[in-house]
């Protein structure tokens, strides 16, 4: 009887929550996935019983290919950037500040609240603050005529640059590229750790890719019938500024937590040694703050592909220059009722953020069962 | 020597002062223009303080408000309080009751807490509407329990293995002390509240406040260094009987 209700209690604690969380979560992924497979949408999507047909991965084909969707591409494009920007900026920032506190200057616990409370604000607050701070003929703009210097004529929002440019055509010449340097990166740690069995088997991938990518993509038909530029949009910058601005408080106490962390000794051990504050710093503390960096990307980058209300709170829901594949969901969803393409993007997105988050949890799973 | 010190500490003062101008500039733009009279309002002199302070627009923000400022309250307190209950039963067992593949589940639940949610907005959506829930405050707070289930149980984890478990130090077959000693306390109870109650009991504290701002608690998955910000065990030894709770 013991042993029994050591089980049963835990198991019917659990049970309403196992059973909301296969519901809400594995089962609702499952029906999107289901729906990107469809057509729902294309007639009346909001029929009692719509019409609704199994057509493959036409959707996904549409999306990176298809000659309507350049908006989704661009998007994509945009949500690329906006991690990389945020994930390195908040980094960056968020330990200058950390290693700045670190030194104990007076007034510390007052600097620290400063630079982490825009992190209690939601995006809607930031971002409504940011869009006035930000307007073109004010706010960051007219700071430099306080000193009589002429106003800045920068478009933070609304600019129509557009930088680094690249032709979609040769997306998967430059996919295979990358991911052929990926594998020569790993035969050359294989060769190095001495492994030269498993190094050669890793050239192979590497070698027919490349291959592929310098002379064989020529008999492969192009993607899209005709050329078309995407690149980083200027008119970004000043959301990936409000997103820094917001979110490099929270790298700042991850990492003064972890510069904390380090023992004394190891500091005194390192000053006996010569090293100066920068050395120490470059090449002690750094290195050890490497599981804080490792968590502080999973979680940024998760953010910045969920990124939704930021952009609808600064730049609208309309403003293709900003947009992200989250608002082009629910613009594609609810507006245009097309449900199938919507689900599509949003599936898109979820593998997106799964590449970061489902290595993370397989290595905390891993940990607490070590 | 005394010099470069001085040069030092005043780079950092400087960089300190001039990050903070920086991150308190919104709320300077925020706090005057709130102030100023609409009519005052205008790029060219935003950042000018304004010239009689304007306490009007605050009432006018009060009526705007105030109706779905009472909606935010109903959901923010619904939603937190359910799903911090259900949070900490999950996370309790989590932490004590080993089920057979409790690893694994408890990463499957934590999978919710990260996933875009236009992934299951279609399908929320049909759901909410066949229930009749769609558009309503009760249809937002259903689905802020549930996609808070997964960061509650988090939290409430690790507030777990911070705990003594309670059910071992009762059992007879542990051996551990149960007569009553001198002070009137048996040694279970002298056990608890002695050795493991100021950690138990900041804990608590701490990280209930953490389950009310879940988003300051969605920082760490797991790899703070235990002296930073979990708690170190040394305070267990403390001299027995000094410790009376917190």
């Amino acid at each position: 009887m013991q042993f029994k209700s050591d089980k049963i209690v835990p198991l019917l604690i659990l049970l309403p929550s196992l059973v909301l969380i296969g519901i809400f979560v594995y089962g609702f992924i499952g029906q999107t996935v289901y729906v990107s497979l469809t057509d729902w949408g294309q007639g009346a999507a909001l029929a009692e019983n719509p019409e609704i047909n199994l057509i493959g991965f036409k959707n996904f084909g549409d999306l990176f290919s298809g000659f309507l969707n350049s908006r989704f591409r661009q998007d994509l494009v945009n949500a690329v950037f906006y991690t990389l920007f945020l994930v390195s900026g908040a980094l960056g920032i968020g330990l200058i500040l950390a290693i700045l506190l670190d030194r104990g200057p007076k007034g510390e616990s007052v600097f620290r609240t400063i630079f982490l409370y825009p992190m209690s604000l939601s995006f809607i607050v930031t971002g409504t603050i940011w869009r006035w701070l930000l307007a073109p003929r004010g706010g960051i703009n007219r700071l430099p005529t306080m000193i009589g210097l002429p106003a800045i004529g920068f478009r933070w929002l609304n600019s129509r640059q557009s930088i680094l440019n690249f032709n979609w055509q040769n997306l998967p010449q430059i996919t295979a590229i990358v991911v052929g340097a990926v594998f020569l990166y790993i035969a050359y740690r294989q060769w190095r750790s001495r492994s030269k069995k498993k190094a050669l088997l890793s050239l192979v991938p590497t070698g027919l890719l490349l291959l592929w990518a310098l002379w064989g993509a020529r008999f492969t038909p192009a993607i899209l019938p005709t050329p078309e530029q995407h690149g980083f949009n200027l008119a970004t910058i000043g959301i990936i500024i409000t997103a820094i601005w917001q979110y490099s408080g929270y790298t700042m106490a991850l990492y003064l937590a972890g510069l904390r962390g380090i023992s004394e000794d190891l500091r005194e051990a390192a000053r006996l040694d010569g090293a100066n504050q920068f050395q120490y710093y470059l090449n002690v503390a750094i290195p050890i703050l490497k599981p804080m960096t490792m968590s502080a990307i999973i979680i940024l980058a998760h953010i910045s592909l969920k990124m939704f209300a930021l952009i609808f709170a600064m730049t609208g829901p309309d403003n293709a220059e900003t947009s992200h594949p989250a608002v082009l969901m629910y613009l594609t969803t609810f507006r245009a009722n097309n449900f199938a393409k919507g689900a599509a993007i949003a599936v898109v997105l979820f593998l997106m953020v799964a590449v970061f988050i489902v290595p993370y949890l397989v290595s905390a799973y891993r940990e607490r069962r070590a | 020597m005394l010099k470069k010190l001085d040069f030092g500490k005043l780079v950092v003062y400087s960089a300190l002062v001039l990050f903070s101008l920086l991150y308190l500039m919104p709320i300077y733009m925020t706090v005057i223009t709130a102030l100023k009279h609409p009519a005052n309002i205008s790029l060219t002199t935003a950042w000018q303080l304004p010239g009689n302070i304007n306490w009007g627009s605050f009432a006018e923000a009060y009526n705007t408000l105030g109706p779905n400022f009472m909606n935010s309250l109903y959901l923010a307190v619904s939603a937190t309080i359910i799903s911090a209950v259900i949070g900490s039963l999950n996370g309790y067992v989590f932490s004590k009751w080993k089920l057979p593949g409790n690893e694994l589940i408890f990463t499957l639940v934590l999978f919710g807490m990260f996933i875009p949610y236009q992934i299951i907005l279609i399908p929320l959506f049909r759901v909410l509407r066949q229930l009749g829930l769609y558009g309503g405050i009760p249809g937002l707070a259903l689905a802020h329990i549930v996609y808070g289930i997964p960061i509650t149980s988090l939290i409430f984890l690790r507030n777990s293995d911070n705990f003594p478990d309670i059910s071992k130090l009762l059992r007879p077959d542990t051996g551990i002390d149960d007569r009553v000693g001198p002070d009137g306390r048996s040694g279970v109870l002298r056990n608890l509240s002695a050795n493991n109650t100021p950690a138990f009991g900041s804990g608590v504290c701490r990280r209930c406040n953490m389950a009310v701002y879940p988003d300051l608690e969605r920082i760490p998955v797991g790899n703070y260094p235990d002296e930073t910000l979990g708690q170190p065990d040394n305070r267990r030894t403390r001299p027995a009987g000094r410790g009376t709770g917190s």
